[in-house]
């Protein structure tokens, strides 16, 4: 610090060239009188008198110029010795220090008082945390609240010293400081403001309590320097005690934590772990990495037999990259003891070295409760579903057997009719005729059954293709990851919108995509791939396709896959498709199936654009209110 | 005995199936008689009419299993074949102990239909050829005095006049006289014969013999069962 150097030597300095301009004095004095006569000696004598009045006043001044000059060294002493002391000692013994150090400056100043007072981090209040007293005074309080020493406390917020000789010398604005100075004994005061860093810590005061005092520049410069030093020791101590702060609280909060957590630096390095992550024995086949090893380089190496891994170190590789802001991913792993899910979070850290916070959370009981629970459900679904559909098909089947009895019972009559000699022709007419109704009738029946499972209740709704496919594909994810089957997503982000019963169209895109996911259980696990898509066709219809890898469909069995109750599936109620297909009917678009050129099977739904607007409920029931006006006036009709 | 003429009745109440099983049958050689419902039939069917019905078992108006119960009590008994579009077990149990003849599952073969056909009628043939035979049996019977009656009972079961006489507190020449116009009434020639009219009778006398020793009164059950 240039300030500082300079604060000390130029006073020594200073001094050192006055003493040279004593030289011709002292000339004067010891060789003039022996070289001249006694008239002028009487001049002489007088000048003497006068250069010895000088050199009196010399040598006081001189005197007293050398007490400045060891003070002053001994201030440079003290100070080198405080900063050395405050520079190395430990934080923690930082305040010990100081309190040797008041104690040190109280007899340096020949003061009374030498107090620390700190500002409250939280409040406005005031600390003398460090006193050193010099005889028995009235002690000061442990706490100033924040409305005394008020004008004091602000000026040392503000940096600025305070130099007050006497207590008269107190503006009238400063009331609460002359009470509280003289319920201390506070007669005289000078005070430095603890500012490092221009943070205001509060501030170093020396104090007369037996009298009033003057206070010099130089001894408020020097109680600067000592504040200065001071304040650094308390800046240091105060930021390593946050930084130990900080790092317990971060320390606790990882330990508390039963995921796995691991820090990671910009290469993938685990630099730092909770309990849980350093159990190895609790890794159920997720990658594990010990603190200094690359997290991303083990991943990648598990990720050679447990296909998930990839996209874990894939994820964590994008992250500390900085080309995702965060990931989240849902994995699993295959051990001895069964399946275990993980859910995987990482953080990229905002700084500049870069890295990542990794966290894998074992959410295995829990998935295993909801696919237990899904498992449950569908079974009760399927369940209720073929108690349904068994009570409609015997109702389809008392029904059906009306016309095929009348049928058979026609053409055993009709035959024995023929045999006859002379076969009665027009009877067998009537017969044939009876045979053809009964048959439309039969026809009918099963129309009107089928009918009557898909048009139930619509509940028509305008509606996005695309969200329906959003929805359907949430609830078969899990399915698709326990099945090994990846799915792909190729959905056109602009299509138009369309209007049906959301469950039926759910109920035929979960079909759909059920049937390709059970197509592919017998394929090789690489082989499963389901493709999705959803585009708007040249033919105006919206379309949505699913195309599995699966062994795809026999071609005599194309036409026959849509009749009720025909089914290949051991569990099948046969009447997925068939249903799938009145559905799609009963909203105005078709259900296709082929068989892709390069292997499996291919099922197309398509429905027609809605012609609705889909603008909010409320501007069209406004429109609509309009049109009835406009009608009961005849104005217009739709 | 003359033969009867029989006829099927059909009670359906699907139109369709009616007609065609009508004409099958027409075909067949049967004599037939269709109806829709319950209601009709019984409007237009009399007891007197021999044959069969053939019976849905699922009716709108009347279910086939009511039909059956109402008929089962009037004589004599038509028998019913009973059609139906399911193997309903709960439904063929109580059918068949209601008296069904036969059950018939829909759609049916000629010869099935055919088969029931015959056995039912056979049966409504045998029926009715019982039921004259009883019907001349008791108008004979019916031409006996209380104490000829008696007498004739008594005789039925094998017992001696002396002891005739003694349940009769009458003597055995008395007993001999009564015998003698039962005998000559009921046109029989001997004792074997007499104990084969009472057989052929059917009258129920639960305990034979030893009630009819035990006091006379014990008879009168007999007595009445005869008169209804």
């Amino acid at each position: 610090m240039p300030a500082v150097r300079y604060g000390i030597r130029s006073p020594a300095g200073a001094s050192r060239r006055r003493f040279d301009l004593f030289g011709p004095t002292w000339h004067c004095c010891l060789v003039t009188p022996l070289l001249l006569d006694s008239r002028v000696a009487g001049w002489v004598i007088l000048l003497q008198a006068v250069a010895i009045v000088a050199l009196g006043l010399a040598l006081r001044r001189r005197a007293r110029t050398r007490t400045s000059a060891e003070e002053r060294l001994s201030f440079e002493r003290l100070l080198g010795e405080l900063s050395a002391e405050l520079s190395t000692v430990s934080a923690e013994r930082v305040d010990e220090a100081v309190g040797r150090w008041v104690a040190r400056l109280g007899s340096h100043f020949e003061v009374d008082r030498v107090a620390l007072v700190q500002f409250s981090e939280h409040s406005d209040r005031l600390h003398p945390t460090h006193t050193s007293d010099a005889g028995p005074w009235p002690p000061l309080p442990d706490v100033y609240e924040a409305g005394e020493l008020a004008s004091l406390a602000g000026n040392m917020r503000q940096a600025r010293v305070v130099r007050l000789g006497r207590l008269a010398d107190l503006p009238a604005s400063a009331e609460s400081d002359r009470t509280a100075l003289e319920q201390a004994g506070v007669q005289a005061l000078i005070a430095a403001p603890l500012t490092p860093g221009g943070q205001a810590l509060g501030f170093l005061a020396l104090m007369m309590v037996r009298r009033e005092r003057h206070w010099p520049a130089e001894t408020l410069l020097q109680l600067q320097l000592v504040a200065g030093v001071i304040g650094s020791a308390l800046l240091r101590r105060n930021s390593e005690r946050s930084l130990r702060s900080i790092d317990a609280l971060s320390g606790a909060v990882l330990s508390s934590l039963s995921a796995r957590v691991a820090v990671l630096d910009g290469a993938g390095t685990v630099v730092r772990a909770n309990e849980a992550w350093l159990a190895p024995e609790r890794s159920n086949g997720i990658a594990w990495a010990p603190v200094g090893q690359n997290y991303l380089a083990v991943c990648r190496s598990s990720a050679e037999h447990e296909s998930g891994q990839t996209e874990l170190a894939r994820g964590i590789e994008s992250v500390l990259a900085g080309e995702q802001s965060g990931m989240r991913l849902e994995c699993s792993t295959s051990t001895p003891s069964g399946e275990h899910w993980y859910e995987v979070v990482a953080e990229p850290l905002r700084r500049p070295a870069g890295g990542a916070v990794v966290m894998l959370t074992d959410f295995t009981a829990r998935k295993r409760a909801e696919l237990e629970a899904q498992q449950h459900r569908a079974e009760a679904a399927h369940a209720s579903r073929a108690a349904t559909l068994g009570e409609l098909a015997a109702g389809l089947a008392h029904e059906l057997n009306q016309p095929l009895a009348a049928i058979m019972t026609n053409v055993q009559a009709s035959r024995r009719l023929l045999t006859s000699e002379q076969p009665p022709m027009a009877l067998v007419g009537e017969i044939l005729d009876d045979i053809a109704s009964d048959d439309v009738r039969a026809v009918e029946i099963i129309r009107r059954m089928r009918a009557l499972l898909v048009k139930g209740q619509m509940d028509v709704q305008p509606l996005d293709l695309n969200e329906l496919v959003g929805d359907v594909l949430r609830l078969v994810a899990s399915d698709a990851i326990l099945r090994r089957i990846r799915v792909h997503r190729r959905v056109e982000p602009d299509l138009p919108g369309i209007t049906g019963d959301r469950v039926q169209l759910q109920q035929v895109i979960l079909n759909l995509v059920v049937n390709g996911l059970e197509a592919m259980s017998e394929m090789p696990a690489p082989r499963r791939h389901l493709t999705i898509e959803t585009d708007l066709r040249e033919d105006g219809l919206v379309a949505f396709t699913v195309r599995d890898h699966g062994p795809g469909i026999a071609p005599e069995l194309l036409g026959k896959i849509y009749e009720p109750f025909y089914s290949t599936k051991s569990d099948g109620l046969g009447m997925g498709l068939s249903i799938c297909r009145s559905i799609a009917e009963a909203h105005g678009g078709r259900l296709r199936a082929a068989n892709h050129p390069s292997g499996g099977a291919v099922f197309e739904f398509a429905l027609p654009v809605a012609t609705v607007d889909r603008r909010p409920e409320s501007r069209r029931l406004q429109e609509r209110r309009t049109y009835a006006y406009d009608r009961s006036d005849g104005l217009h009709s739709r | 005995m003359p033969t009867i003429v029989q006829t099927v009745f059909i009670l359906d109440d699907d139109v369709s199936f009616c007609r065609a099983l009508e004409r099958l049958l027409r075909v067949l050689g049967y004599r037939v008689q269709s109806f829709q419902s319950a209601f009709e039939f019984f409007a237009h069917w009399s007891p007197n009419v021999a044959g069969c019905l053939l019976l849905d078992l699922r009716m709108p108006d009347l279910n086939g299993l009511e039909v059956q119960r109402r008929l089962a009590g009037l004589e004599p008994e038509l028998p019913i074949i009973l059609v139906s579009g399911e193997a309903d077990v709960p439904s063929c149990v109580s059918a068949m102990r209601g008296g069904a003849a036969d059950i018939l599952l829909k759609p049916f073969q000629e010869e099935e239909l055919v088969a029931a056909l015959t056995r039912a009628l056979a049966r409504d043939h045998r029926r009715r050829l019982e039921q004259a035979e009883q019907t001349d049996l008791r108008a004979r019977l019916a031409t006996l005095t209380p104490r000829e009656l008696g007498v004739f009972r008594l005789v039925s079961k094998g017992i001696l006049n002396k002891q005739i006489a003694a349940v009769l507190g009458t003597k055995e020449g008395t007993v001999k006289m009564h015998r003698g116009h039962v005998m000559r009434k009921l046109g029989l020639g001997s004792v074997a014969e007499l104990v084969n009219f009472a057989n052929r009778l059917r009258l129920d006398d639960p305990c034979p013999g030893m009630h009819a020793l035990a006091g006379r009164f014990r008879s009168e059950p007999a007595t009445t069962a005869v008169e209804a």
